[in-house]
């Protein structure tokens, strides 16, 4: 399991070839920036294109927006990473996470 | 800042540090490492990277984590090593005593049409692991040194260890393992006991 930001997520795109290839489960939570009451202009590109990058490199992208999302989202995307030896991640949203105080 | 030519033979090298392998499990970086640990022979204890470039050191860390009863040998080239030099600071940070990163060290980016590389100008990659905090780092230019690691890849350590050997710029014939990446993680599995996935 990785826990990750979304800005992370851009600077490990390669190595996700290496899960896909070996067909490795893999669970990864990526809190997100740069898409809810964002401060920091430098956090927008990486959030905008956290989601596409993930699905382009064949990790399949969940979503949870709402603390009543989050328990059955996670849920879900762990089974199907180490139950059905999957490689997903789950975007928690900005919104849920609340934005960064300064 | 030039630093001076090895004599080394890669191919001759990798032989010699696997020479009495008895179990140890090695992962080899990126092109001409993965290819001289074939051609020393196939074995099902050898995880084979065909990509990933930068994550070899990391990938044996999360090996010896997993396998702490067995020694782990990471067998990459400057090249592989400097795309992922912030790895090192993470490895000595958990400072595993069942991991051995051992670079194969020719001052050019091979696979890449043999462009000098930062070794090349003079950087140590034996120096920059021991800033980082490896417990033992070397660097050898002859077989008498390699022969001092290959004996210290059975040795007790009392942390991670980092080697750097020398060696002479060139690219021989490619020994070209196994493509099929869930192929080399089975059969790894299976060498250690573990069943598919």
């Amino acid at each position: 399991m990785l826990l990750l930001q979304s800005s992370g997520v851009g600077n490990c795109v390669n190595m996700l070839s290496l899960v896909t290839m070996t067909r490795t489960p893999l669970l990864m939570l990526v809190t997100m920036r740069g898409e809810w009451a964002e401060f920091n202009p430098w956090q927008v590109p990486m959030g905008l294109a956290t989601a596409p990058v993930l699905a382009a490199m064949g990790i399949r992208v969940m979503r949870a927006d709402t603390p009543r999302d989050l328990i059955e989202t996670v849920e879900s995307a762990a089974t199907l990473a180490f139950e059905a030896e999957q490689q997903v991640a789950v975007l928690l949203s900005q919104r849920l996470l609340g934005a960064k105080k300064w | 800042m030039a630093t001076r030519q090895s004599v080394l033979d890669r191919r001759e090298v990798v032989a010699r540090l696997l020479a009495k392998r008895d179990g140890l499990l090695v992962v080899t970086g990126l092109g001409s490492p993965t290819y001289d640990v074939h051609a020393t022979g196939d074995h099902d204890g050898n995880y084979y990277l065909w990509g990933a470039m930068g994550a070899a050191a990391l990938i044996g860390l999360g090996l010896a984590q997993a396998q702490p009863d067995r020694t782990v040998v990471v067998i990459t080239g400057d090249g592989e090593q400097l795309m992922g030099l912030g790895g090192l600071a993470t490895i000595a940070v958990s400072n595993p005593q069942n991991l051995v990163v051992v670079v194969i060290d020719n001052n050019h980016f091979g696979e890449t049409g043999m462009q000098v590389s930062h070794t090349g100008h003079g950087l140590d990659l034996a120096a920059v692991a021991q800033s980082c905090g490896f417990k033992e780092t070397r660097a050898v230019r002859d077989m008498k040194g390699v022969d001092e690691i290959a004996r210290a890849l059975h040795a007790p350590a009392s942390g991670a260890r980092f080697f750097v050997v020398k060696v002479k710029a060139e690219n021989p014939p490619r020994s070209l393992p196994a493509r099929d990446a869930v192929h080399v993680k089975n059969r790894f599995r299976a060498h250690l006991g573990l069943g598919t996935m």
